[in-house]
């Protein structure tokens, strides 16, 4: 874990600030208006000015009642948690899991803090931090509680926390705050937790693949059923030092006394498999760029959960050939172990495709934009004919900026104005250019390539 | 195009209904109450409402979607703009362009502020808290201005804004922060609405429980009282008001209607009796004047208003309170003299006034008064009257009620009339008139409504000719009075001018140029804006119009409360303020001649009142001799440097107190007693030019005979010592402030100085060497332990003598082990304690505090010290795992 910038540390610390802007804001509205009051105020004697004291002054009381009864509110659960904290007695229990939805997949956070006492009128409220000191936006879980239940000391909700990157995550740390009625307060405490999850690829409708089998593999396998097997003797051998004692047919000794074995059965070799490849070859080194590192490598994963999804659909026998050394996550199902090295992958500059690529056995090919056009070329040469190539255009992974977007987005705040930061940082950006020069450059060669070419 | 959501439809709806609802009826709340006080409002409240919540509305369900507030709030105000601009110039006449102009710059103005609001509740989460606090402020100085101070009317425009200020902070957070995954979410809602109601309402109920001294004290002080009679209903737009105690003062704001006539029986009220010394030249026909109240001076730009401007240069408005000042005592001001800038044919007269229903606080007098003395009621009439004082004022002999009220036929008061015109007529300019004054007198501001009113008094004047200023006034006297071709009247009278309230500068415009039906104080606003727009120094006075309508008791005059009345002052150089009445008679209502009461039986002059304490009473001769003080003679008031012995003679007095009649034998040694006089041997001792207090006591007939003793009950003396304090002073802001600040700051010293207090604590349990050897090792020990876990050495999760082993003795070097040793004997063994374990104990505790002070540097321990977490988390061990 690298050490965290200035910048963030300050974020950090500034998360355990115990009030809000708000409160500022209220005291300088309330300054204000003292000052615009105290303007009115002609301070002589009539039945305006007696008012105006007498109004005043319940306006100062009503506001430090409230005041005083919203810092309470917090600070006595603030408090108790703490001792609790102090103690040992507090436990958190946070799960992730993943709600698939049409199309995309809701990240659900379900947690459990007991004991911990709601503010009174207050707000409950939680960030999660992760992967090194970044920060969850602070979020209120779904109430899970009993309806007309209170009071209770054991927090439970679900949050469903969207997350912009498929990769995994590390929970690290939960801060919990206390806010009271008016948002003015804002205690806060953090707790160390430990969670792991990745967020997966969505699948996406892909058009049937078609696409021919390759004989990959060279099956040695015994028939494990013994059937009648015509012609005598034909395929029997006489038994040797080295053959299994337990293959002896006995049927054969009784007859005429010999020791036969069967011999192995060796299955030709069939076309029963598809091999995928998917290179996360960086080799034009511009994926770097938030664009493509987000919403670029989100949709390439994406393309590539579904290419293997639509396969598997198909009925062929997939093997994902991953392009990257990464940890074998807690999963046992082949497909699940599949989507999770997908959702680990990252952009990578090390090897070359050639290097990767089983030239004899791939069937499927996935490249991305970012494959450079040279290594591209040299797969063709070696690849064999009836193997085929996903091509798939990061271009077509992020939303472009057009006149009519231009007038929307005059018009219209996006979803996430950080998207459109990026995107127009990697308009103005070399690595654009470049990256659309390899795109064009490989999608002209495989036009003109005899092996089957999809394009994404 | 598909427009994205910021909102979902749930928190859509939860915006309209919990924000934007309680918002809109809000909104109405304050337009309605604001429409009394800004003209520009014109009373449309119900409209505005609309437009204001069609904006809100609007603007809520427009930035559920992803539309962004900058661009698209500069295409409405583009959109507004151009249409203000287009009616603008399409011609429709002049006046109308103008007030359909400003018509669609209010509609346009509230409309954006619906929409403004309306996106800050969607987006802007900041603005509730700008919109809070600038409503709460706003509200406190419209209801400030209430014409009517009463507690509940105060409470009930107030709270509502109170309330809602802080409910839309609570529920626009609540709205925000909601989960949209919420399953229950109305239920989720309508609980915390439920409980913030609750909390809400508790916290209101209990301020205005704690504060309804204060509200009832305001009221009780300036507003129409609380036992105010049903059927005054309305209110809040009359002459007069009902006080706390019982009696009628006139009210202090210049909104004034006749709707009290459905209550004639009411208006039939006499509020009091006075005598008025003015006669005509002649010596024998009474000449009425006006008995003024208040001024009106200051036009107020914010209220569109006149208002009652205590600051206004050369003040010559002498406003005493009558029942402040001590029985026969005289309260005199001279300064108004001076500042009422007349030489010119004064007169200075004596006026007697005898209330019935006005308040005992008030004072109400013709101008220019400036001397007030309370007498006594007549023992007669003491059940008729309340309260009674005299007067004197310097008076012009130019104004007088005839001067309004028809003198017409009668010959007498025409010439009278025009003498004074010829009079007046010799002021030519103002030259000479002090700057300020002027630009006071004559201040009018400045917009296209006003300038029209301007126009028009121009007008008036340049049809008739006038050349002279007081020709100019009568000249507009006579606009209100003329008549159409039709042979009716212009103006007219009316109770009912249409919406009752404050006549405001814009409702003036409407009365001079559109409904031409008023009552007297639209006629006396309405003039005063035509006089300062011709650059003639005017005033409005208001206070009561004066009958006379007892040909048997000449100089007496009764004032009903009907009698209540707003008219205006000119001013001319060197004969002062004159009153002119614009009023055009009321001519539906049936002029009934008041058949006046028989008048109190006029007091003798009282020449002599002294006060000061019994020192000897001769009960036989009927003597009393007193120290006095204090002495009021002819009515010149003299304090007396020394206590002067003077021996009375009260063979014919009336002795009195407080509770009522008493006698000479009531009144005992040490005495505080005012004794009166009205003795004729000292009518014929008046004071000389250069009289001392002394001299004049010397002269004195000895005994001095009194007509009347009163005996001051201790209560009344002290009262009479705690009115000269100051009068409680309004709220002091800052004071609260710093007292608040000082209050948390002490709070939090507290809080940080904790745990170093109690650190003290333990160090002085420990070293003091109280109780026996176990109390003594405890007392160490938790020293010890305290003062290492608040210096950052905690036990953590083992114990303390694994503590003490491993951590604390290796560290500090200290015979931490050895005392743990000894003191668990102490606590588990019942083996008695040796010398050894003594000298053990001993040596243990101050040693170890002052090793560890040693090692650690200040700036380590400090910080340490201040953290109030180590101390509570010393107070709550962990278990021991």
């Amino acid at each position: 874990m690298e050490t965290p910038s200035f910048g963030t540390r300050l974020k950090y610390i500034s998360l355990f600030i115990p009030f809000r802007l708000y409160l500022l804001l209220f005291l300088v509205g309330l300054f204000l208006a003292k000052l615009w009051l105290d303007a009115n105020y002609t301070g002589v004697g009539s039945s305006f000015t007696a008012v105006l004291a007498l109004l005043t002054e319940i306006l100062i009381w009503f506001g430090s009642v409230i005041l005083i009864l919203s810092l309470l509110s917090v600070l006595i659960p603030w408090m108790i948690f703490l001792i609790r904290k102090s103690n040992g007695a507090v436990t958190v229990k946070i799960d992730t899991a993943v709600k698939e939805m049409e199309g995309n997949a809701k990240q659900l956070v379900k947690m459990k803090v007991t004991p911990l006492l709601h503010p009174p009128f207050g707000f409950l409220r939680y960030r999660l931090i992760y992967d090194g000191q970044k920060l969850s936006p602070k979020f209120s879980t779904t109430d899970q509680r009993l309806k007309l239940q209170f009071f209770s000391a054991t927090q439970e909700g679900l949050y469903n926390w969207s997350l912009p990157e498929i990769k995994e995550y590390n929970i690290e740390k939960m801060v919990v705050y206390f806010e009271d009625i008016f948002q003015f307060f804002s205690f806060s405490t953090s707790i160390k937790v430990s969670d792991t999850f990745f967020t997966k690829p969505a699948k996406k409708d892909v058009s049937d693949l078609n696409l021919a089998p390759k004989k990959t593999e060279e099956e040695n396998t015994r028939i494990e059923e013994l059937r009648r097997v015509d012609g005598e003797y034909l395929n029997y051998k006489n038994f040797e030092n080295n053959d299994d004692v337990r293959r002896i047919l006995w049927k054969v000794y009784a007859k005429n006394k010999e020791l036969v074995v069967r011999t192995q059965e060796i299955l030709d070799p069939f076309a029963s498999h598809i091999y995928l490849y998917a290179s996360y070859l960086d080799g034009i080194k511009a994926g770097d760029q938030t664009i493509l590192a987000q919403k670029g490598l989100n949709y390439y994963k994406t393309s590539i959960w579904s290419v293997y999804n639509q396969l598997k659909k198909q009925g062929f026998e997939v093997r994902y050939i991953a392009d990257q050394e990464l940890k074998q996550g807690n999963v046992t199902n082949a497909d699940a172990k599949v989507q999770y090295n997908i959702s680990l992958s990252n952009w990578h500059r090390t090897g070359s495709l050639k290097e990767y690529v089983n030239a004899k056995v791939a069937s499927v090919v996935c490249i991305s934009s970012l494959t450079p056009v040279g290594q591209v070329n040299e797969l063709l040469d070696t690849i064999s004919k009836d193997a085929s190539v996903i091509f798939i255009r990061l271009s077509n992974g992020y939303k472009k900026q057009g006149i009519t977007k231009w007038l929307r987005w005059i018009f219209l705040q996006e979803e996430n104005e950080a998207d459109n930061r990026n995107l127009m940082q990697w308009n103005m950006s070399n690595d654009k250019r470049k990256m659309m020069q390899n795109e064009r450059a490989v999608a002209d060669i495989l036009k003109t390539a005899d092996v089957k070419v999809i394009t994404i | 195009m598909n427009i994205g959501r910021i909102h979902s439809n749930r928190k859509l709806f939860a915006q309209l209904v919990l924000l934007g609802i309680p918002t809109i009826f809000l909104a109405f709340y304050v337009l309605k109450q604001g429409n009394d006080f800004y003209a520009i409002l014109q009373n449309d409240w119900i409209k505005q409402t609309i437009y204001f919540g069609s904006g809100l509305l609007a603007a809520l369900f427009f930035y559920a979607f992803r539309f962004r507030f900058i661009t698209t709030a500069a295409v409405l105000i583009g959109v507004l703009y151009t249409g203000y601009k287009i009616i603008g110039n399409v011609s429709l006449g002049e006046f109308d362009a103008f007030f359909v102009s400003i018509k669609f710059f209010l509609f346009a103005f509230l409309f954006s502020l619906g929409w403004f609001t309306g996106f800050g509740f969607s987006r802007a989460r900041y603005y509730t808290i700008g919109w809070s606090v600038f409503l709460l402020a706003a509200m406190i100085l419209v209801v400030s201005h209430i014409p009517e101070v009463k507690a509940s009317t105060i409470i009930t425009t107030f709270v509502p804004t109170l309330a809602y200020s802080f409910y839309i902070i609570y529920m626009s957070e609540l709205i925000r922060n909601m989960n949209e995954d919420e399953p229950s979410f109305a239920w989720y809602i309508m609980k915390r609405f439920l409980a913030f109601a609750v909390v809400a309402g508790m916290i209101i109920a209990g301020l205005l429980f704690w504060f309804n001294k204060d509200f009832e004290g305001v009221e009780k002080e300036w507003g129409g009282g609380g036992k105010a009679k049903e059927g005054q209903g309305s209110g809040g737009n009359k002459l007069t008001k009902q006080d706390k105690d019982g009696g009628v003062s006139t009210s202090n704001s210049m909104g004034l209607d006749g709707s009290n006539q459905n209550d004639k029986n009411k208006q039939k009220r006499l509020l009091f009796v006075s005598k008025l010394d003015n006669y005509f030249n002649d010596g024998k026909s009474p000449n009425p004047l006006y008995y003024i109240t208040n001024y009106f001076t200051k036009f107020d730009l914010e209220t569109q208003q006149f208002e009652i401007d205590s600051a206004m240069p050369y003040n010559d408005h002498f406003n005493p309170d009558p029942s402040k000042t001590r029985l026969f005592f005289t309260k005199t001001d001279t300064s108004v003299l001076r500042n009422m800038l007349a030489t010119k044919m004064r007169k200075t007269i004596d006026a007697e006034v005898y209330k019935v229903m006005l308040s005992n606080k008030s004072f109400t007098a013709p101008a220019t008064a400036f001397f007030v003395q309370p007498i006594t009621v007549p023992k007669e009439d003491s059940g008729k009257y309340n309260s009674a004082y005299r007067a004197k004022m310097n008076v012009s002999a130019l104004n007088s009620a005839y001067f309004v009220y028809n003198p017409a036929g009668n010959k007498e008061l025409e010439k009278f009339q025009e003498e004074r015109f010829a009079e007046l007529r010799s002021v030519k300019d103002y030259a000479g008139v002090p700057a300020d004054f002027m630009k006071y007198y004559t201040f009018m501001p400045r917009s296209a409504e006003f300038d029209s009113i301007g126009v028009l008094a121009r007008q008036i004047v340049s049809k008739s000719g006038a050349k002279s200023y007081v020709d100019q006034i009568v000249a507009l006297r006579s606009y209100f009075l003329s008549k159409d071709e039709n042979g009716l009247p212009n103006y007219s009278y009316t109770d009912n001018p249409g919406v009752p309230g404050m006549p405001s500068a814009n409702k003036l415009t409407y009365f001079l140029f559109q409904t031409k039906k008023g009552y007297c104080a639209y006629y006396a606003g309405a003039t005063l804006f035509l006089l300062r727009a011709l650059g003639i120094p005017s005033r409005v006075a208001t206070g009561f119009l004066t009958v006379d309508r007892s040909a048997k008791n000449p100089g007496w005059y009764f004032f009903y409360e009907d009698q209540a009345h707003a008219w205006v002052q000119c001013y001319f150089p060197g004969y002062g303020w004159i009153d002119f009445d614009t009023t055009v008679p009321n001519r539906d209502q049936q002029e009934a001649p008041q058949p006046d009461e028989t008048p109190p039986l006029t007091m003798e002059r009282a020449w002599l009142v002294a006060n000061g304490k019994v020192e000897t009473i001769d009960t036989a001769k009927k003597l009393m001799r007193i120290s006095m003080s204090k002495m009021v003679y002819w009515d010149d008031p003299y304090e007396l440097t020394h206590n002067v012995p003077v021996t009375l003679d009260v063979k014919i007095a009336k002795f009195t107190k407080d509770t009522g009649v008493a006698a000479l034998s009531d009144v005992k040694i040490g005495n505080e007693v005012v004794a009166i006089s009205y003795a004729e041997a000292f009518k014929k001792l008046p004071p000389r030019e250069d009289d001392s207090a002394m001299g004049i006591i010397k002269r004195f007939p000895d005994p001095a005979p009194v007509d009347e003793v009163k005996i001051m009950s201790d209560d009344e003396v002290k009262k009479d010592e705690v009115k000269k304090e100051e009068p409680s002073i309004p709220f002091n802001w800052q004071r609260t402030f710093w007292i608040t600040l000082g209050s948390i700051g002490f709070l939090l010293l507290l809080v940080f100085a904790l745990p170093w207090l109690i650190f003290r604590y333990l160090h002085a349990k420990a070293t003091s060497g109280n109780g026996d050897l176990k109390q003594q090792a405890y007392n160490k020990f938790m020293a010890a332990t305290y003062y290492l876990n608040q210096v950052g050495y905690n036990r953590g999760e083992g114990t303390t003598l694994q503590f003490a082993r491993d951590v604390v003795d290796p560290t500090f070097k200290t015979q931490f082990t050895a005392f743990m040793n000894t003191y668990l004997k102490t606590k588990y063994s019942s083996q008695p304690l040796d010398g050894y374990d003594e000298k053990i104990i001993n040596a243990f505790y101050p040693k170890i505090w002052q090793d560890v002070k040693g090692q650690l540097p200040a700036k380590t321990r400090f910080p340490r010290f201040l953290n109030i977490f180590r101390t509570i988390q010393f107070f709550v061990k962990p278990k021991l795992k």
